[in-house]
């Protein structure tokens, strides 16, 4: 950035800067006439900034006010020629030469939207809330034509039962309108077939969900970030990825690469370093029975991803991330086989 | 020092320097205490407090339902002779708290020295940032 000084750009309030060079990839000419390099002293040209910028960005259609250092001048970012017309009359009444001005059309700067913030197509990886607690949404399904999504058991009021939890997305405070109601977590049981001594067993760390009448949710769509590779950790949401359908496997091949999206760490992948395995949960009684582990030299997940969707390289939904380590390098999902063999069939897509 | 763990130690506690999280915007100091001496196969209690240090609430992110905190304590050449969540795998559940004005909260866990020597020990919080908090390492010297 050369031309745009982060410490002296300003945006409206209203608006936020997803980058403090986004308008020189191309620049577009300036309405005013080109002007060359002012003549006027820099720290005069700096209190033209501070005005236009206080003034200026409070008229509609402004997007930016920026005191370039390069030609001495201000420059005031506008997206129609409506405001323009308006900057430079604001700027003869204030006093500020038109040679110490440039006045540039550009398109308007919007929220970059992330896995945290209001999706109101919800789709798998978005942030949820419920309670104090905040984890991640699954995936969409239908069961028994009940519009729902998955997420984890223990993104629930208890883990295992029942209780009715109601979850908000992205968070209560944005939007207190609630998206579900927790309708299905079976319980954890001793007495199940491959369940260690002492511990409460199920094959899922997996809870359903019904959607509230009015919530709008895609089928078969997880959050797709702007990272072109993962492990990048970005949130920005850039549209959803379509999932190719469920894949059937509780065993899953060694070395084998998995995906998931979570609102924490976003896009990450690593490899299958264990299949079907019994995971105890750290510092609980509960062990889940016939787990994946993935895992990568990097951190590919972190707290509050629990209740991800977990995804093949084919886009195949793999089943729903529930843990990991302390250092975040190794997850730990339940195969979606296991899912649908506790929760029942789900239509996916 | 032999013996005497515990009422004797406590004069001898160490207090990391605070940490803040994000320096001149968030409120809240990490600490470790933990005892500066001690020896092989007496145990050794620490402490981790984080601190609203200002007059407003503070919100806080932190692993697990139940907070998960780590302990590290590293020998003089760095490696790693007690991990507190090694091999531990948790659910990757968020809390949301928030800390009134004063408000400490406190974890407590202990390490059992095996082997004479010079520690340092940093306590660590996880939470959704892409760094954990992190107190700064305190010294623990351990004779046989």
């Amino acid at each position: 950035m050369s031309r745009l000084n982060p410490l002296r750009l300003i945006v409206p309030a209203a608006l936020v800067a997803v980058a403090a060079c986004q308008d020189t990839t191309s620049p577009p000419a300036p309405i005013g006439a080109r002007v060359a390099p002012s003549a006027y002293a820099p720290q005069q040209v700096q209190r033209w900034f501070d005005v236009m910028a206080r003034e200026g960005l409070a008229l509609p259609g402004t997007v930016l006010a920026d005191y370039d250092e390069t030609t001495n001048q201000v420059v005031v970012g506008v997206e129609h020629a409506a405001a323009a017309a308006n900057v430079h009359a604001l700027a003869a009444r204030l006093g500020v030469p038109a040679a110490a001005l440039v006045v540039r059309q550009m398109e308007p700067i919007h929220f970059a939207q992330t896995l945290r913030d209001r999706v109101d197509t919800r789709i798998g990886g978005i942030q949820i809330h419920f309670g104090n607690f905040l984890c991640s949404m699954g995936f969409n399904a239908v069961d028994g034509g009940q519009p729902s999504f998955v997420t984890a058991s223990h993104c629930t009021n208890k883990q295992g039962g029942v209780q009715g939890t109601v979850y908000y997305q992205p968070l209560q405070s944005v939007d207190g309108v609630s998206i579900g109601t927790e309708v299905e977590d079976p319980p954890y049981l001793r007495r199940i077939a491959g369940c260690p001594h002492g511990k409460k067993c199920r094959h899922s760390d997996a809870s359903r969900a019904a959607y509230n009448s009015g919530i709008n949710s895609a089928l078969g769509q997880i959050a797709k970030t702007d990272a072109n590779s993962p492990n990048t950790y970005s949130l920005v949401l850039n549209g959803s990825i379509s999932l190719s359908g469920g894949d059937p496997r509780d065993h899953f091949t060694i070395g084998e690469t998995i995906n998931k999206v979570g609102r924490t760490t976003g896009w990450t992948q690593g490899q299958v370093t264990a299949t079907c395995a019994t995971v105890n949960v750290s510092r609980t009684n509960i062990s889940q029975i016939c787990q994946t582990i993935v895992e990568n030299s990097v951190q590919i997940v972190g707290g509050g991803d629990s209740g991800s969707p977990v995804y093949t390289s084919t886009n195949a939904l793999a089943g729903v991330l529930w843990g990991g380590n302390s250092s975040g390098t190794l997850l730990v999902f339940s195969p979606l086989k296991n899912v649908q063999d506790e929760i029942g069939p789900l239509q996916i897509k | 020092m032999r013996g005497g763990h515990g009422a004797a130690l406590s004069a001898l506690l160490v207090i990391g320097a605070p940490h803040m999280p994000t320096a001149g915007v968030s409120p809240l100091e990490f600490t470790i205490s933990a005892p500066t001496r001690t020896h092989v196969g007496a145990t050794v209690a620490i402490v981790l407090r984080l601190h609203n240090a200002s007059d407003r609430p503070a919100e806080a992110h932190f692993l697990g339902r139940t907070i998960v905190f780590d302990i590290v304590v590293a020998r003089e050449d760095g490696a790693i002779a007690w991990r507190r969540l090694e091999k531990d795998t948790g659910p990757g559940i968020l809390q949301i708290r928030t800390l009134k004005p004063g408000e400490t909260m406190q974890w407590h866990d202990r390490w059992l020295p095996r082997a004479p020597g010079r520690y340092r020990v940093q306590g660590i919080l996880p939470s959704d940032a892409r760094e954990p908090l992190r107190t700064p390492w305190v010294g623990v010297e351990v004779s046989p």
